[in-house]
């Protein structure tokens, strides 16, 4: 591996830590609140890069907006599938898992239906290289990291400093306790998914101009984001970036040192490694 | 209904799935007193403020708070009504601070000055969650975590508070500890019903008591009518 190589790989492996990072915030958000995994969840991320791309090509919609309206409309979309396909079946995760797994297989085949088959790309607003210690980089790949990094941090204050986002704190640690404040639990819900399919529609969006966009890329998405939540400790904010930041290397450092195949099975290593040493995560707290 | 009665429980009947929990259950909680009730371990005692409070469905029965009916209030709705409830095992937020969870109780009010104001209070009242105030309310002591439940609850500015066996797992001088901050709550008219295993505490500065067991009401008087009562002291006192 040459340096040139290595800072690629580094900054690669930032933005693909980044992407994977949106998308397993809202799973793990998801789930320390309501206690379901949401395995409609890819999808989300999926809809994102839809969205965008048709806003962008079919209205004529500048692409940062596009991105802006595709992240309003995955929010919303959030609130109602709590509303109607999560609420009524409360606490209850393997009636969850079912729900969206059906869910999931409706969302791809209506995107299918409407949107079609062929992959959708769209050429990103950043043009050009740039050097950096000698490395090539596209700019369009580089501009995805801050974009990304500005959504985590403003997860991050909304909830740790919002009154929002201290009540969704609360519902996860103790939802009676949190009820018995006068929280609203249901909306606390509605807001988590609305959030977390944000998140993920924003990573879906964001990555359209580089990478392929079609109605199955959520399945492999919600995966890897399953892996990181499980590495990291589910329900964990920190437990997410720090296990995205670590699979996200490992896959772009991994791809030039040991090829395609080999690195989608270290990522599963330290997934076995992690349940077999440390089963709350890595910054779980146990569940 | 009388108009001085604050709380009025009418025959609550409350089952989990088969099993009778409480067999109409009625009591009174008049405004500005403190109300004890005492019993034996699966008594129902818990059970009777998670009906109150909302997190348990009565079966049949009716609650009045005011002249109001609130049973089938949800949970989150019962702190509006003035009644603020420390659940057995306190229920902290352990990974939040101390702060943060005092922020938590007063999550319905909107009054910012007072809110503060209020802190204020709590602070010089509780010097040591003060002290801890940054700390991960999990961290804390049995006996910190008992006065940072109350702490929270009091920031709701209830007028009334259910309190499930607050002196669980604390040693005698905490015990007394808690005693002193109730007897200052009720100072400040807010009324309590106490739910204790810990006779002796219950006793000491209720005036009215209910007795329970096996999900029944089976004795109730002011607390010198049950010290004298066999049945009581053999049974609760130890004597």
């Amino acid at each position: 591996m040459t340096l040139e190589m290595a800072i690629q790989s580094l900054f690669n492996g930032a933005m693909l830590a980044l992407i994977y990072i949106l998308i397993a915030l809202g799973l793990t958000l998801v789930f320390g609140i309501m206690r379901i995994v949401n395995f409609a969840h890819g999808e989300m991320y999926m809809l994102g890069g839809m969205f965008t791309f048709h806003l962008a090509t079919g209205f004529g919609l500048n692409y940062f907006l596009a991105l802006v309206v595709s992240i309003l409309l995955l929010a919303i979309f959030g609130v109602i599938l709590e509303r109607l396909c999560f609420r009524p079946i409360l606490g209850n995760f393997d009636a969850a898992m079912v729900v969206g797994l059906g869910l999931g297989l409706m969302l791809q085949s209506s995107a299918l239906l409407i949107f079609g088959i062929e992959d959708k790309s769209f050429p990103s607003p950043f043009h050009g290289v740039v050097h950096v210690f000698g490395a090539t980089m596209a700019v369009e790949r580089l501009a995805i990291v801050p974009f990304a990094v500005v959504l985590v941090v403003c997860l991050l204050l909304f909830v740790g400093r919002t009154k929002a986002g201290k009540a969704m704190q609360a519902v996860a640690q103790d939802i009676e306790a949190a009820q018995l404040q006068g929280i609203d639990s249901g909306k606390i819900s509605a807001l988590s998914m609305a959030v977390g399919s944000a998140l993920a529609g924003a990573a879906g969006g964001l990555i359209m101009p580089i990478f392929i966009t079609e109605p199955f890329i959520g399945g492999p998405a919600l995966m890897k984001a399953f892996v990181i939540i499980v590495v990291g400790g589910m329900g964990s904010i920190g437990g997410v970036i720090f296990a995205g930041l670590i699979l996200g290397f490992i896959d772009s450092f991994g791809a030039i040192l040991f090829g395609g195949p080999v690195t989608s099975i270290l990522g599963f290593f330290l997934l076995i490694a992690v349940i077999l040493i440390k089963p709350t995560g890595l910054m779980g707290h146990g569940e | 209904m009388n108009s001085e009665d604050q709380m009025d429980i009418k025959e609550v009947t409350v089952h989990y799935e088969k099993a009778v929990a409480l067999e109409s259950v009625s009591l009174k909680v008049m405004h500005g007193t403190v109300v004890a009730l005492i019993g034996p371990n699966g008594a129902g005692k818990s059970t009777l403020l998670r009906a109150i409070s909302g997190l348990k469905a009565l079966t049949s029965g009716q609650i009045w708070i005011e002249g109001k009916r609130i049973d089938g209030t949800p949970p989150m709705s019962i702190v509006r009504l003035g009644i603020a409830h420390v659940p057995e095992g306190r229920r902290l937020f352990p990974y939040m601070s101390v702060l943060h969870n005092l922020e938590m109780g007063a999550y319905t009010r909107t009054d910012k000055k007072e809110i503060e104001n209020d802190m204020q209070e709590v602070f010089s009242h509780f010097p040591i969650l003060k002290e801890r105030r940054l700390q991960k309310a999990g961290t804390l002591s049995g006996g910190q975590q008992q006065m940072l439940a109350i702490a929270r609850s009091l920031m709701a500015k209830p007028k009334l508070l259910l309190l499930d066996e607050p002196s669980l797992g604390l040693s005698p001088l905490l015990v007394r500890e808690i005693e002193d901050i109730l007897k200052n709550i009720c100072r400040s008219n807010v009324s309590i019903l106490l739910v204790e295993q810990n006779a002796e505490l219950a006793l000491s500065f209720a005036t009215k008591v209910y007795v329970m067991s096996t999900g029944r009401i089976v004795s109730e008087g002011s607390p010198e009518e049950l010290s004298e009562s066999e049945f009581v002291k053999k049974a609760y006192l130890g004597r």
